[in-house]
């Protein structure tokens, strides 16, 4: 049975919602960002505003200097979340194969359904409809026997709101006159130099390689890649998963690497988890840091915990080990994450003896008052000192 | 008074102490202090202007030092010449001796030496060696004061207060660790106490420091009783000469009398009674003044190289002429030999000479050979915190990123000062477009503090000093990263302590002179001498300089030189000019080109072409008559000290070197009187002998002597030799030996316009450096920016040993075990393997390389085997795809990204579809245009930022264009409106007004407009 992919892409999905809610910023140029920061980097960027040489990473700061007139909105991640739920919604009622790869880019798996809701590209033509009509969201559609394919197709398309069919076995004819970083997998740099040096531009030209010239520009990877220049993708639509993850992140409004202010941040986020781990009734097993410096570099770290707890004065001492361990340079942070994994179900069972102290339940009490006064009067209203910014204890 | 401060800690202990010296000095003198010691961590950096900075500021200056070394620690203070010596050889010992033990050293260099310490280790094995008065042990309050106490009353040694001071005043704390901070390598938050010093660590009040004892104020009379035992009356003014073979010094003045005659044989022939006299006079000051074993030291090591040039003052006197030292004759060229050696003379002379760069290393080893690594040491020099670097240490400890600080760092000039500018430097039109967010106004206020503070110690490049004795007994030494023994202190403190250095200094145009040389003779076996190179009655030599085409010649290269060079020959015929002392006139403009002259360059040129003038008094006819009435060289203004108000030689000298320093006002204040009696006492009229004075301190700033311009304007001669009768050569060498005033592609521009042809490296005929012959140029491998090391030598090294390669094939086969893909995908995109691809192209040539290197992996990983394995790849992709070329823009790419510059193409070319609607004069065309307003195009060649008087900035640059190069000037309007963009790599779009002095064009630039960076020009290309 031939397979029937869809893929469909939302361009700059998070200024497509903004402009659903209000129509006024269309045809207008517009960026999103951080607010409050005065060196935000630009996370989407509209059409028009691309015309003025404004692109997704750069500075906020230069690109306001490149057109004063540029909309800037904050990140709406609420917004985004209910979007994709949205959009997944419809995309479940078509097939129970669907893949929501990223915000604004789904995939779904059609195959078969033939009988259930006619041609491929009807189906995909609908979709598009619906997605337009009840959403009121334009997006390129790519239809195609696999994944990749699939997704080229949606990215090439000449107009937005296109729908762009390549017929089964065509694959490979499709994909041939363009130029080689299309491909996934083909690097800006030492593969596209050397391809480039070789005299290939063309993906018809890296087909057209043998097995044995492409070993020796792309080694182990040469089988795949002769896969993609031939237009094979055999990698299947996964379906969603349930992401077993507690975690927290923050972009700091100002890049900072002074180690007392990062740790009252990172207790915060701490705070934060396990008062959702506290809501869930859930034990991590293993926690882990991204920090990421001034200069986009990234750092991980992550340790197992040796006690099963949820309780902050618990997690926040592992976290505040392996952050020393992880921020090791001098240069200022601009972003850290902080997740909890590998959950196991709170004890209920009660000890037979007392316990030796009564110091754990005592903290736990007023964590517990705590966690009801915030319930009531909201999340801001009581904190520990040492959360406070600008507040040090003497001494 | 009843406390002294004892340990005190400026800038020089590196990473510690705050406060210069001088600030030191005069922050004792506020708060009433008579006497005041210096003990830096492990070394004597600062001890010959703190003995200066303390007497100027009426203290008595106490010598010590802070030995650590792990956990020992002691402060040392000098009680007399012995322990002085003592202490030198303890620090040498810390910072030469791997298994440095301080217990042990000190051990065996007690004497003379007070010894103040809180470790009871040291304190306790040194009790039965040292009288009681020399040792203490040492109370600070944060530093376990109780347990010394304690240690004291229980082992009876003495204790003493000090304050272990790092800081002046106490708000300086913060300051200290951000001081640490950087030398630590961390950040303020990860600080822990034991890395910086308490806040109570500061230059406080003797009353503070008395009321902290009040339980042992022994600890406090202690200070006064340590301080009166200590050495207070420090000279440093005697010289030290080095010494040559052990001999005595009449022995010594007898073989330099015997050299010298002997020397002036050889360069005159005959030695006329006009040389005689001159010789027996130096000769008289040489020996009143001790010097021959100098010159005779001096001579070795000249006589060890095979060409140098004796720079300087040095070069005045016939002595160092005969001996081979300098090359000019100083009777011929009328050189002042005063300006060298006269009787009252008090500070140490230095002769200093030139080697070609790249034979320094080996004349320095010479130098440790012949007289010892005891007798013989370096120079230092104090590298300490500028602009940049004071900007960037602190803002790395506020965590800005390389980026965010080079934005700022790449912006400030050569020699900015920050205690000047910083208050302004965000408004600076050269920051424009950047940013300065929070940090960054702590980061400059921290910057400009540190700024000036010692940073670290390096070799200085030539300084060499040579004692009779041995080198620790007058200054601390240490070991640099090359293995050289290196003193404490940089130049003016060794001059201050009375060592006499030599200078060995390297010269890139020796070694260019030499290549060129050796390739004149290699390539049509004509064997030149150096020495005996003497072209200053050659015709096409002396064209060079009347036509100003002085390109790669040396000191006269620059385009400020270039175009005084026309000024001078415009209106000569080139017969005119041949009858003309060129030789002086060019002697002249070496000299008048600098700072302290400069500005008379126009009345010079003008006088010379024929207007009239007169001195300011007829007693300095004879001073100024060479010069045109213009003060050029530096010994014209002692001269005309002695001239005109009866100077003496040496007070005269002093004069000189007084009026060419900053801040001199108040030192000056006694020569104007005494100028003024002078001069009017020979009847000189009040307004003469100020307008005169006023002529003599307008000659400030950097200059040179007449013997030094003189002795540089011979090599230029020799350079200018080579360039007219050798270009190919010339030019070959002077890009290999790299360091000139253009840059690489400058220089191959130069010599297209020389009608000389650049050829693409090549596999078989690239040497590593360039290579000319008969008017042509080949590239070396050495302008292959990335390719690596190894394989440029393995490339030559084959190619001698198993002759020329014939093909790609035969030099993977040859080379691959040396070689890495990376540097063969180089050598292919430069055009190496064009000659020998047999028909294939670069890119057919590149799958070769990649096969070769595929299968080479992958046999390594197997075994190895007993026969070549390298049969697959030899078989050819016959595609067409590896037939084709690549297009032209990638190639003309493929030069920029291998060898830095296009060279098939000018840069300029690659805008030509942008070009095509502009309308644009041409350089070669800009006479016809002189007085009027032009658009021109241009590609940047080199550039010079200078202050005008008011200190605003502007530019001179100089552009070309496919025709020819020509001049610009930005002034400090236009300067300020585009100093922000201009950048190298792009062609400008000039437009300005064309004038003309003397024949020289410069242009005026009113409007600068851009084309695209070159990045983004061969994309359309």
């Amino acid at each position: 049975m031939n397979r029937h992919i869809i893929h469909i892409h939302i361009p700059a999905f998070s200024i497509a919602l903004a402009r659903v809610l209000q129509p006024g910023l269309r045809n207008r140029p517009i960026a999103v960002a951080q607010p409050l920061s005065e060196r935000a980097l630009i996370l989407s960027v509209s059409q028009e505003a691309r015309r003025d040489g404004i692109f997704k990473g750069m500075p906020l700061c230069r690109a306001v200097k490149l057109n004063p007139r540029l909309t800037v909105l904050p990140p709406n991640y609420g917004l985004i979340q209910k979007a994709c739920q949205a959009l997944d919604k419809i995309a479940a009622s078509y097939t129970p194969i669907w893949e929501p790869f990223r915000p604004g880019h789904i995939y779904l798996d059609i195959t078969g359904t033939e009988r259930l809701w006619g041609k491929a590209k009807d189906t995909a033509y609908r979709l598009r409809e619906e997605i337009r009509n009840k959403l009121c969201l334009a997006g390129t559609v790519g239809l195609a026997g696999n994944k990749m394919v699939s997704s080229i197709a949606s990215r090439i398309t000449p107009t937005a709101s296109a729908l762009l069919d390549v017929g089964h076995g065509g694959e490979a004819s499709f994909i041939a006159p363009l130029k080689v970083n299309v491909l996934p997998g083909i690097g800006p740099f030492r593969q596209r130099l050397l391809l480039e040096e070789l005299n290939i531009a063309r993906i018809r030209e890296l087909a057209e390689l043998d097995m044995n010239s492409l070993k020796m520009i792309f080694g182990k990877r040469a089988h795949l890649i002769h896969q993609r220049a031939t237009g094979i993708d055999p990698t299947p639509v996964y379906p969603p998963l349930d992401s077993p993850l507690v975690t927290e992140e923050i972009t700091l409004s100002q890049d900072e690497n002074d180690d007392r202010i990062l740790l009252k941040t990172l207790y915060t986020l701490v705070e934060k988890c396990s008062g959702r781990l506290r809501d869930m009734g859930l034990f991590p097993g293993k926690a882990g840091l991204a920090i990421k410096y001034s200069d986009e570099t990234e750092v991980k770290q992550q340790i197992k915990l040796s006690k099963l707890s949820y309780w902050d004065f618990d997690l926040y001492e592992p976290l505040n080990l392996i952050f020393l361990k992880a921020f090791t340079r001098r240069v200022r942070l601009r972003f850290m994450r902080i997740w909890f994994e590998e959950f196991s179900r709170a004890n209920v069972q009660l000890s037979l003896f007392t316990p030796p102290t009564g110091h754990t339940d005592k903290r736990a009490t007023l964590m517990g008052a705590l966690d009801q006064i915030r319930e009531h009067y909201g999340e801001g209203m009581i904190r520990y000192g040492r959360t406070v910014p600008n507040y040090c204890r003497k001494g | 008074m009843d406390f002294i401060h004892l340990n005190i800690h400026s800038h020089y202990s590196r990473g510690w102490g705050i406060g210069s010296i001088s600030d030191i000095c005069a922050a004792a003198v506020d708060l009433g202090m008579k006497k005041i010691a210096l003990t830096d961590i492990n070394g004597l950096y600062g001890i010959p202007p703190f003995v200066q900075a303390a007497k100027e500021a009426g203290l008595e200056p106490i010598v010590g030092s802070e030995i650590l070394s792990g956990r020992q620690r002691a402060v040392l203070l000098v009680k007399d010449r012995q322990g002085y010596i003592n202490l030198c050889h303890i620090i040498s010992a810390r910072h030469c001796n791997h298994d440095f033990d301080l217990v042990h050293t000190l051990e065996s260099n007690l004497n003379g030496l007070i010894i103040i310490s809180d470790d009871f280790r040291l304190l306790s094995a040194l009790k039965k060696d040292l009288k009681k008065e020399n040792l203490f042990v040492e109370m600070s309050p944060g530093y376990s004061m109780a347990s010394c106490h304690a240690f004291s009353r229980k082992t009876g040694i003495p204790v003493v207060a000090t304050n272990r001071v790092f800081l002046i005043k106490k708000e300086q704390f913060r300051l200290h660790c951000i001081l640490r901070a950087i030398s630590l390598n961390t950040k303020l938050s990860r600080l822990t106490r034991d890395d910086t010093c308490g806040g109570h660590n500061f230059l406080n009040s003797p009353q503070t420091m008395t009321d902290k004892f009040p339980h042992a104020t022994e600890a406090i009379s202690n200070t006064l009783k340590i301080a009166e035992s200590c050495l207070l009356d420090w000279d440093f003014e005697g010289i030290i000469f080095p010494r040559f073979e052990n001999l005595d010094d009449e022995t010594a003045l007898d073989r330099l009398y015997k050299e010298t005659i002997e020397g002036c044989r050889q360069r005159y022939g005959k030695i006329t009674p006009v040389i005689r006299d001159r010789i027996e006079h130096e000769m008289q000051i040489i020996r009143q003044k001790n010097f021959a074993h100098y010159f005779l030291v001096v001579a070795d090591i000249t006589k060890n190289a095979r060409r140098s040039c004796g720079r300087g003052s040095a070069a005045a006197s016939i002595v160092s002429y005969a001996l081979g030292i300098t090359h000019v004759d100083p009777v011929k060229h009328n050189l002042f030999f005063e300006r060298f050696l006269n009787p009252g003379r008090m500070d140490p002379p230095d002769i200093d000479i030139d080697f070609a760069w790249d034979e320094r290393d080996q004349v320095i080893d010479y130098a440790f050979q012949r007289y010892g690594n005891s007798r013989t040491a370096m120079v230092a020099n104090h590298n300490c915190f500028a602009a940049r670097s004071a900007i960037r240490e602190t803002a790395k400890v506020f965590g800005l990123t390389d980026m965010e600080i080079g934005r700022v760092t790449d912006k400030i000039g050569f020699g900015w000062q920050l205690k000047d500018i910083w208050q302004e430097l965000s408004k600076h039109p050269r920051m424009r477009g950047v940013e300065f967010h929070k940090p960054w106004d702590e980061i400059l206020r921290t910057a400009v503090q540190l700024e000036g503070y010692f940073n670290h110690l390096s070799t200085h490049c030539g300084g060499l000093v040579i004692v009779p004795d041995n080198i620790r007994r007058y200054c601390p030494v240490e070991i640099s990263t090359k293995g050289l023994q290196v003193l404490q202190w940089e130049k003016d403190s060794v001059e201050k302590a009375g060592l006499v250095k030599i200078d060995i200094l390297g010269n890139r145009s020796l070694s260019v002179i030499r290549d060129a040389l050796d390739m004149v003779e290699k390539n049509y076996g004509i064997r030149i001498d150096y020495a005996g190179l003497n072209p200053i009655n050659d015709h096409k030599t002396i064209e060079i300089f009347y036509q100003g085409n002085t390109f790669g010649v040396f000191y006269f290269e620059s385009p400020a030189t270039r175009q005084v060079l026309t000024k001078v020959a415009s209106g000569f015929t080139f017969k005119e000019y041949l009858k003309a002392d060129h030789f002086h006139l060019n002697v002249t403009v070496t000299s008048i080109i600098r700072p302290a002259s400069n500005r008379n360059i126009q009345t010079w040129i003008s006088r010379l072409h024929g207007q009239p003038w007169n001195p300011p008094h007829p007693l300095l006819a004879p001073v100024l008559e060479e010069t045109l009435g213009v003060m050029v060289f530096q010994e014209q203004l002692s001269r005309a000290a002695i001239y005109l108000a009866g100077f003496d030689p040496a007070e005269a000298d002093t004069l000189r070197k007084i009026a060419s320093k900053k801040h001199k006002h108040k030192k000056l204040r006694d020569f104007y009187a005494r100028f003024m009696k002078g001069a009017g006492d020979r009847g000189v009229s009040m307004n003469v002998i100020k307008e005169v004075w006023h002529m003599m301190m307008g000659f400030d700033g950097y200059s040179f002597c007449k013997p030094h311009s003189a002795s540089y304007t011979m090599v230029a001669y020799k350079s200018a030799y080579l360039r007219s009768h050798y270009p190919a050569e010339f030019m070959a060498s002077v890009i290999s030996n790299g360091g000139g005033y253009y840059s690489t592609f400058g220089y191959i521009s130069e010599s297209r316009r020389m009608g000389l042809k650049i050829l693409q490296p090549d596999i078989n005929q690239s040497e590593i450096r360039y290579t000319g012959k008969n008017k042509e140029i080949r590239i070396g491998l050495m302008q292959l920016l990335n390719l690596s090391r190894g394989s440029k030598e393995a490339i030559v090294y084959e190619r001698a040993k198993n002759g020329p390669f014939i093909s790609l094939e035969d030099f993977l086969n040859r080379t691959g075990s040396c070689t890495h893909l990376e540097d063969v995908r180089i050598l292919i995109k430069a055009g190496c393997f064009d000659e020998i691809a047999g028909g294939n192209t670069r890119s057919g040539l590149l799958w070769q390389a990649i096969g070769f290197f595929h299968d080479h992996e992958k046999n390594k990983r197997k075994a190895y085997c007993l026969f070549k394995l390298y049969p697959e790849h030899n078989r050819l992709h016959s595609s067409a795809l590896y037939r084709k070329d690549y297009p032209k823009r990638l190639m003309i790419r493929h030069e920029f990204e291998t060898l830095g510059f296009p060279v098939s193409v000018h840069p300029v070319d690659l805008y030509r579809n942008k070009l095509d609607h502009l309308n644009y004069v041409r350089a070669r065309d800009l006479y016809a245009w002189v007085g009027k307003q032009v658009t021109t195009i241009g590609w940047q060649v080199t550039g010079k930022t200078v202050h005008t008087r008011d200190g605003k900035h502007m530019k001179f640059i100089s552009f070309e264009d496919q025709t020819d190069i020509y001049e610009t000037v930005l002034f400090p309007k236009e300067y300020c409106k585009f100093c922000h963009m201009l950048d190298l790599m792009r062609l400008y779009i000039l437009t300005g007004i064309i004038e003309e002095n003397y024949g020289a064009l410069t242009m005026t630039v009113k409007r600068i407009g851009f084309l695209d960076s070159v990045k983004y020009a061969y994309r359309s290309f």
